[in-house]
């Protein structure tokens, strides 16, 4: 073989690689080695700027021995899984009314969208004004059709504190996802609607056997990635409750951010993180793997 | 080239190297300091500083003071991560609730080689001084804030009422002041979501009953001084004096709307009042805390000499230039803050501002836990957490504050504290 075709064949290997290395890069320096340092923290008692001492798994064991920490799990947990469904189901819902032939649909969609569009801080602060407790609008307007007596503390009460942030959540989420439910629906053939209305199926059939599983494709990247955005969400709560009353609405990320920034135990909060990477990772590897599956079958 | 022109270049040449080296020479006369501090948005403080500045420059020629900073709430993340990169000002505030951490985290320089400290012994006003650690000091009290008792005195006129003494008359005074949706007696940070605010709240009640949330390093959150404080907080709220779901920001410009008839805060209050209304500063008046003790939370203001600064012995010299006489008489009258030395207020500037004589009287007491200074934050979460509750859920109060030592001990044998052996 002469050189220079030698030459070429190695340009030609090598050609997609240098291409794709100032973003593998970028992702290796802004992502892979964070990760890296971060994990390698959670083995060190850093505090802020400090070199620290090597602790082995200490961190981890005082995380499980806190009393809170299995509550702080928990409340992500519960916090992911309604975002998600709930995210999904309203999605869906307004997606199909979008979808249907009306008057005024344009402005219908252009208006569904608007919760995306706001700010979030902007959004959380105009939220934390009406769910005021002493002059929030919910309150005055429950009160006036009287179906409470004396006001909530919607961000104040333990108990309804979570409900209120996930209920926050979803009205600023639910678009993104409506809108991209949307293009799905759109992109169904309408010959399949046609075939499915001459075999006799009505609207819950059409829907059931139709419009979801055509919509499957699209419906696991979108479950996945509001997964994966509602594990980690933060601005939300941090902005309404800052993961209070009484760590009602603290979850792992929210904790992190406490620890790291508040106490500054960098250790601790490594490991903290490291646990949600962990408990992420196996989320989303548990849906693949179920949606491979599903697919296979 | 021509003989001329090689003379022009070989003269230009001279010339560009004298002054190179002229402004070398004269930047390594001239020193510049970097002030960083969270005040950078307040007009008076900014004024107030750039005079000291002003002052200290005319006094010693070649020394500049830059006056950097960032507002409040982003200022110690951003302090924090420069300096745990290596970029350190030369002088930097800090607060109660963060010194001992920075001290620990080796930010801070000593003094003692650079000002001779004995001779401000017992002239510093009498807050818990943390800036001393085992006989060195780390940094000077720049200003502190008492929180005392104000009051609408216009409200008070149309009642008929006095401001009151002790704490069980504090919530009759304001009951009777109290419409409900309309107007409240009293208002606080009862809002165990913001941790910091109700900790500041929590704060004023416990030291008015002479109680402490730590001694000598031992967490004594639940001592019966702290009970019986927390539990007539509780009192007032279930009163129903208090607008419940509000923060700071939210009651104080309530009382500039003549809504709220009593808080407690700090001097500076009244610079913030007048600036927004004239007509509610003159409403406005101060009074002795409604504690018997008299004794009020004090928030200490510090400023360090940075141990990374490559310009100590000046920056030490101008952290001592600020405790002149003629420096500390300016603290009150232009900033309405507290300066570090005592009796440093003019006379004639409190007769011809009335409005003061709240502060004149007062006990200080710390912000921070006593000997467990590092663990500020923590205690924070966990009084929101625990003592919350009672608040939220009408947790007992001792139950609530039981909960909350267990878990602060807990917390501590976690973190690895030693514990001190009782004497």
């Amino acid at each position: 073989m002469s050189r220079s075709s030698l030459y070429t064949r190695l340009v030609r290997i090598a050609y997609p690689y240098l291409l794709i290395a100032p973003a593998m890069i970028a992702i290796i320096v802004l992502i892979i080695l964070p990760i890296i340092q971060g994990v390698a923290m959670s083995f060190f008692a850093t505090m802020f700027g400090e070199k620290a001492p090597f602790i082995g798994f200490n961190n981890y064991l005082r995380m499980v021995r806190s009393p809170d920490f299995l509550h702080v799990v928990w409340i992500t947990l519960v916090y992911t899984f309604v975002s998600v469904i709930g995210c999904f189901v309203i999605a869906m819902a307004i997606a199909l009314l979008s979808n249907a032939n009306y008057r005024g649909r344009v402005v219908a969609r252009v208006i569904m969208t608007t919760p995306w569009a706001i700010p979030e801080v902007a959004a959380c602060l105009i939220w934390g004004w009406i769910l005021n407790y002493e002059y929030g609008v919910l309150n005055h307007i429950l009160k006036a059709v009287r179906l409470i007596a004396e006001p909530v503390g919607w961000l104040q009460n333990p108990k309804v504190a979570l409900a209120t942030v996930l209920g926050v959540t979803l009205w600023k989420i639910f678009p993104l996802s409506a809108v991209v439910l949307l293009a799905g629906l759109q992109s169904i053939p309408e010959h399949l609607y046609e075939s499915a209305r001459i075999d006799g199926g009505n609207n819950l059939q059409i829907f059931r056997y139709v419009t979801l599983p055509s919509l499957r494709p699209i419906s696991s990247i979108l479950i996945l990635l509001t997964t994966i955005w509602s594990f980690r969400r933060f601005t939300i709560i941090w902005v309404l409750t800052q993961g209070g009353p009484s760590l009602a609405t603290e979850t792992l990320v929210v904790g992190v951010y406490r620890s790291a920034f508040k106490s500054f135990d960098m250790g601790y909060a490594a490991a903290m993180a490291v646990v949600g990477l962990l408990l992420s990772s196996l989320i989303t590897f548990v849906y693949l793997y179920y949606q491979s599956r599903t697919e296979s079958v | 080239m021509s003989r001329a022109r090689q003379v022009m270049i070989l003269l230009l040449t001279l010339v560009f190297c004298v002054a190179g080296f002229s402004s070398l020479a004269l930047a390594k006369r001239q020193v510049v300091l970097e002030w960083t501090t969270w005040h950078v948005n307040e007009k008076a403080q900014v004024e107030f500083m750039t005079d000291i500045i002003n002052a200290f420059k005319k006094e010693n020629p070649g020394v500049d003071i830059k006056l950097t900073g960032n507002p409040w709430s982003e200022y110690f993340d951003k302090l924090q991560v420069r300096m745990a990169g290596g970029d350190h000002p030369d002088i930097f505030a800090c607060s109660q609730d963060n010194f001992t951490r920075y001290y620990q985290l080796g930010f801070t320089e000593a003094l003692d080689r650079y000002i001779k400290m004995s001779k401000y012994d017992g002239k510093f006003i009498d807050v818990a001084d943390l800036t001393k650690i085992n006989g060195r000091t780390y940094g000077i009290v720049y200003l502190t804030l008492p929180f005392t008792l104000i009051y609408n005195k216009a409200m008070f006129d149309r009642y008929g009422l006095k401001p009151p003494t002790t704490p069980e008359e504090m919530i009759e005074v304001a009951r009777k002041l109290t419409i409900p949706g309309e107007q409240y007696g009293y208002s606080g940070s009862i809002d165990p979501s913001n941790p910091s605010d109700f900790y500041t709240e929590i704060l004023v009640w416990t030291i008015g009953y002479g109680g402490k949330l730590a001694r000598n390093g031992l967490p004594t959150i639940n001592e019966p001084q702290n009970v019986e404080a927390i539990t007539m907080l509780k009192k007032a709220v279930d009163a129903g004096i208090m607008p419940k779901g509000i923060d700071r920001q939210v009651y104080r410009k309530m009382q500039l709307a003549g809504k709220i008839a009593m808080l407690v805060d700090g001097p500076y209050y009244f610079d913030w009042v007048r600036e927004e209304s004239e007509q509610a500063f003159k409403e406005l008046d101060s009074a002795p805390i409604f504690f018997p003790n008299k004794a009020v939370r004090t928030y200490t203001v510090y400023q360090c000499v940075s141990k990374g600064s490559k310009n100590k012995a000046i920056a030490a010299k101008f952290l001592e230039f600020m405790l002149k006489p003629e420096i500390q008489e300016q603290f009150v009258p232009r900033v309405k803050q507290v300066p570090a030395v005592k009796g440093s207020t003019p006379a004639n500037w409190v007769k011809n501002n009335p409005w003061y004589h709240g502060y004149e009287e007062v006990k200080h007491a710390s912000v921070v836990p006593e000997g467990l200074e590092l663990y500020t934050e923590d205690m924070k979460k966990l009084i929101a957490r625990y003592v919350g509750d009672v608040f939220v859920s009408d947790k007992p109060v001792k139950q609530a504050l039981d909960e909350c030592q267990a878990a602060m001990i807990e917390l501590l044998k976690t973190r690895g504290y030693k514990f001190p052996t009782k004497k």
